[in-house]
């Protein structure tokens, strides 16, 4: 069933989903990597990467955690990472399944299998572009923690091969077409406006949010 | 570091929040009887959110500016989108002028 709804998809776009899931892997290596360099054991970094699946919350979690913070409060810190999350599962209700499959179609929601699936022109093609790259992401971020706290040091850092530019590179290429609309366009660039100016004085997460007010800019 | 409790603790729940956050919003759109008009708010809320995410990421590390190499990297590949080449190509295009700028000193 899942072959006959992938095949639905352009080749450029099943490469694209690869290459991207293959990315993340390597961010995944150094996530692993930067764990057991903090000196967690490998069940922590694994179970956020299967369990909660949002690479950025992830980084912060261990982050606070080893620099002596309460986990409980770097739980809460990842919760607004994530909050965007709400307004993603909003969006893309319909490619996350029916039933019990919902369940884990709304657990590989994130930044790259939202966009990648709101990008396609067809309702099959949708759906198919969010399955193939949520089960991707969801499948390569394990690994490359697994991969990382085994041999991660003798890898390259992900920022010395660029990687750190691919991210925003797909969703960028992913929201141009939708930025044609004028209306579109000046609701993102007013609230990408408002979420930059923010960085630097909310605590990580909030400026995201903060960019829905630019839904208020225009009425229609 | 923290105690092995407080650490499980703490993973149940950023991973259960997480996922609520994601079903809880999946739900909740089934629920609502959208108009035309509140579906195309919902799927600009989407693309501007993902907007401000590409942007934050391509601009800052941290609380900081990312450097040069990241933001003409990203760049590029932009343009390369823009001009309708395969995203194959605007994926490898960001990763290799990112990491060659960096190679040549760039930060």
């Amino acid at each position: 069933m899942f072959r006959h709804h992938f095949s639905s998809l352009k080749s450029d776009t099943i490469k694209a989903i690869f290459l991207v899931c293959l990315a993340v892997g390597v961010v995944g290596v150094s996530y692993g990597s930067l764990a057991m360099a903090y000196g967690f054991p490998l069940w922590v970094p694994l179970s956020l990467s299967v369990l909660v699946l949002a690479g950025a919350s992830e980084f912060m979690f261990i982050g606070i955690v080893a620099s002596g913070g309460n986990p409980l409060a770097a739980a809460v810190a990842g919760l607004l990472v994530n909050a965007r999350h709400l307004p993603f599962g909003v969006t893309v209700r319909e490619l996350v399944g029916t039933g019990a499959a919902s369940f884990f179609g709304c657990h590989i929601m994130n930044d790259e299998s939202v966009v990648f699936g709101l990008s396609q022109p067809t309702a099959p093609q949708r759906k198919a572009a969010y399955w193939l790259c949520g089960m991707g992401v969801a499948l390569l971020w394990p690994l490359g923690v697994l991969l990382g706290a085994g041999i991660g040091k003798l890898l390259p850092a992900p920022e010395t091969i660029g990687l750190d530019a691919v991210f925003p590179a797909i969703l960028l290429a992913l929201v141009l077409p939708a930025l044609k609309k004028k209306t579109t366009l000046i609701r993102a660039s007013s609230g990408a406006a408002l979420s930059l100016a923010a960085v630097p004085f909310a605590p990580v997460g909030l400026p995201v949010l903060i960019a829905l007010l630019g839904l208020l800019t225009r009425k229609k | 570091m923290a105690n092995v409790a407080l650490i499980i603790g703490g993973i149940a729940i950023l991973s259960a929040g997480t996922w609520l956050m994601r079903f809880g919003g999946a739900k909740l759109g089934n629920k609502l009887a959208l108009s035309e008009r509140s579906q195309a708010l919902l799927a600009d809320a989407a693309t501007t959110l993902l907007f401000a995410v590409a942007l934050a990421a391509t601009l800052y590390e941290g609380e900081h500016f990312a450097g040069m190499a990241r933001v003409l990297g990203v760049t590029f590949a932009l343009f390369l989108a823009w001009r309708k080449l395969p995203l194959i190509v605007v994926i490898i295009a960001a990763a290799v002028v990112t990491a060659l700028l960096r190679l040549a000193g760039v930060q």
